[in-house]
């Protein structure tokens, strides 16, 4: 969709190539945007050092911007050595005041003589030290590229990037532009159809007012009814389904998060939690198992009843064993190699088990495990006598 | 007919968030939010992505390469791979022989290369910015190299290869990164 008089901000993805943003496209963007934020310097800066008057810049290309006017001080304490100082935050061109965390620096010696460069990291100051061969500290030109984090590490969500993200199938033309030629229709040959001119500003004024007003107010309100597509409304829905999220927690997170325990609301039968289980683990489910077919005659693992498969009589209640699998769910999963540890144990440590304790009876136990082809993974992994 | 994109290409470092659209009062139409958080870029998010391609593009390296060189059989010196904001080969050419478009190289002395940038290059739209480089930061790798040093003067970058006693060395390997 366009930007502007016709459709103004937000930005709806999908239309044209030549008029539109695809999902996809927004997605592509987004991820190489945010590839380029992780690893590009946030300074380079090229200087000669001076011990006995301020070292001189010769270019500095940063963040917060590129000129020689934007770079940090530079000073020469001592004969062959720099420090650049960093504020501990600026401010973006919308206002933010953005910390900066330097983490890494790498010096070039300018010239034709070899010299031995060091940098070192004192939290916003970085000391480049400059020594002959022979361990002279000597003032020299230098290129100094820095990396940073600027206040928290960048992530998709900061640009509305998301899994979920989609073409929209509502507003395909531009509401706005619909209402315009209605309106022109409705006026009728006795007015001008020029796009220029008082006439042509009336329509765009109403055709704005209505298209924001009318549909996409409608839109959003239908929207936000249901927690898939939720924004506004979306904290109000996650305190409605208990939905437990951080601040840093992505927007499409909750999402989906709501929109699994919405599985729920019919009840929760064998097909609704399997199916709220599938959606909660996002295409890495294997199966949902459960002991149902088992007959008596051939009990599952770990039952055991007084009269019928007595069982260890050190696990005994009153004299017998009693205990039974057949209340006990499973979910099989894969773990994905684009998922961290951290990630992957935040999605079945955490949002499978809130799930399932949530879904399932309280005289049923559940667990989830790895597909049977993964093979021992450190730390996940169960390690029992089989392992062994 | 063919776009013109707005503002400079990305080595002239002018662009900043207004050249992709963004302002400083950028606003969703009448406060609003997002329709549907699903299909729709508030201005809010966008306005992020502009600041951040902006910002990222300011300190962006404009050519990285791989240079070997070649001083026991003196010889141009060997460009193993050549990523520039322009164009990325992953194929191996000698200096001398420098594809379209892609930085030459010449061998002056023991351990010392030239890399030669055009004046000007085209971005993906065709559109012409002058190139001068003003950054010129070096690593050696391995075969013995333990330092690297660099110097500008115009179009051309010099890259001086030295081993642990700082002389210059033979036959060294070193990435470059202009910018």
């Amino acid at each position: 969709m366009p930007f502007g008089g016709l459709c103004p901000l937000p930005l709806r993805l999908g239309g044209t190539e030549t008029e539109g943003w695809s999902a996809e496209q927004f997605a592509r963007f987004s991820a190489d945007l945010l590839a380029l934020r992780r690893t590009n310097p946030i300074a380079v800066i090229t200087f000669t050092m001076d011990s006995a008057s301020p070292p001189v810049i010769h270019s500095y290309y940063g963040w917060n911007g590129a000129g020689v006017g934007e770079a940090p001080a530079v000073t020469g304490p001592l004969v062959g050595r720099a420090d650049i100082t960093f504020p501990a935050s600026y401010t973006d061109s919308q206002g933010n005041e953005r910390a900066i965390s330097l983490f890494g620096a790498r010096a070039t010696a300018h010239g034709a003589t070899a010299y031995v460069l060091e940098c070192s990291l004192y939290k916003q100051r970085i000391r480049v030290a400059c020594d002959t061969i022979g361990g002279t500290p000597t003032n020299i030109k230098v290129t100094v590229k820095i990396w940073a984090t600027l206040s928290e590490a960048a992530k998709l969500e900061d640009y509305g990037g998301a899994p979920d993200k989609v073409d929209t199938d509502a507003e395909t033309t531009p509401y706005a532009w619909s209402w315009y030629l209605e309106l022109e229709d409705m006026l009728g040959s006795a007015f001008t159809k020029a796009r220029t001119g008082y006439v042509h500003a009336q329509k765009l004024a109403l055709a704005r007012l209505f298209g924001a007003g009318l549909q996409r107010a409608n839109e959003r309100f239908v929207n936000n009814c249901v927690p898939a597509s939720a924004s506004d409304l979306l904290p109000t829905w996650a305190q409605c389904f208990n939905v437990q999220f951080a601040p840093s927690t992505p927007e499409w997170q909750v999402r989906r998060d709501c929109s699994v325990r919405m599985k729920l609301l019919t009840g929760c039968t064998v097909d609704n939690i399997d199916n709220a289980i599938e959606e909660q683990l996002d295409g890495n489910l294997v199966a949902v198992h459960r002991n149902t077919s088992d007959p008596l005659s051939s009990p599952p693992a770990n039952t055991y009843w007084p009269g019928g498969l007595p069982g260890d009589p050190n696990y005994s209640l009153c004299g017998y064993q009693w205990s039974s699998g057949r209340a006990h769910v499973w979910a099989e999963v894969t773990w994905p190699p684009d998922l961290s540890q951290t990630e992957f144990l935040q999605l079945t440590d955490v949002r499978l088990f809130r799930l399932m304790d949530l879904a399932l009876p309280a005289h049923a136990t559940f667990a989830w495990d790895l597909d049977t082809n993964t093979g021992f993974i450190l730390d996940v992994s169960l390690l029992g006598y089989e392992t062994l | 007919m063919a776009v013109t994109p707005a503002g400079d290409p990305a080595w002239a470092r002018t662009s900043d968030y207004s050249t992709y659209g963004g302002h400083s009062d950028k606003a969703n139409y009448q406060s609003q939010g997002a329709v549907n958080p699903r299909t729709d870029v508030t201005a809010e998010q966008f306005s992020r992505m502009v600041e951040d391609l902006a910002n990222a593009v300011r300190t962006a390296d404009f050519a990285k390469m791989r240079v070997e060189t070649h001083d026991t059989s003196p010889a141009a010196p060997t460009i193993h791979w050549c990523r520039l904001m322009t164009a990325v080969r992953n194929v191996s050419y000698e200096g001398d022989s420098a594809p379209t478009g892609f930085p030459s190289g010449a061998r002056v002395g023991t351990g010392t290369v030239t890399i030669t940038f055009a004046s000007s290059y085209d971005d993906a739209y065709g559109v012409a910015q002058a190139f001068t480089p003003s950054h010129a930061a070096a690593m050696p790798i391995d075969q013995g190299c333990a330092y690297v040093t660099t110097s500008i003067s115009g179009n051309v970058v010099t890259v001086y290869c030295y081993d642990e006693t700082g002389t210059l060395l033979d036959d060294s390997f070193f990435i470059l990164e202009v910018s």
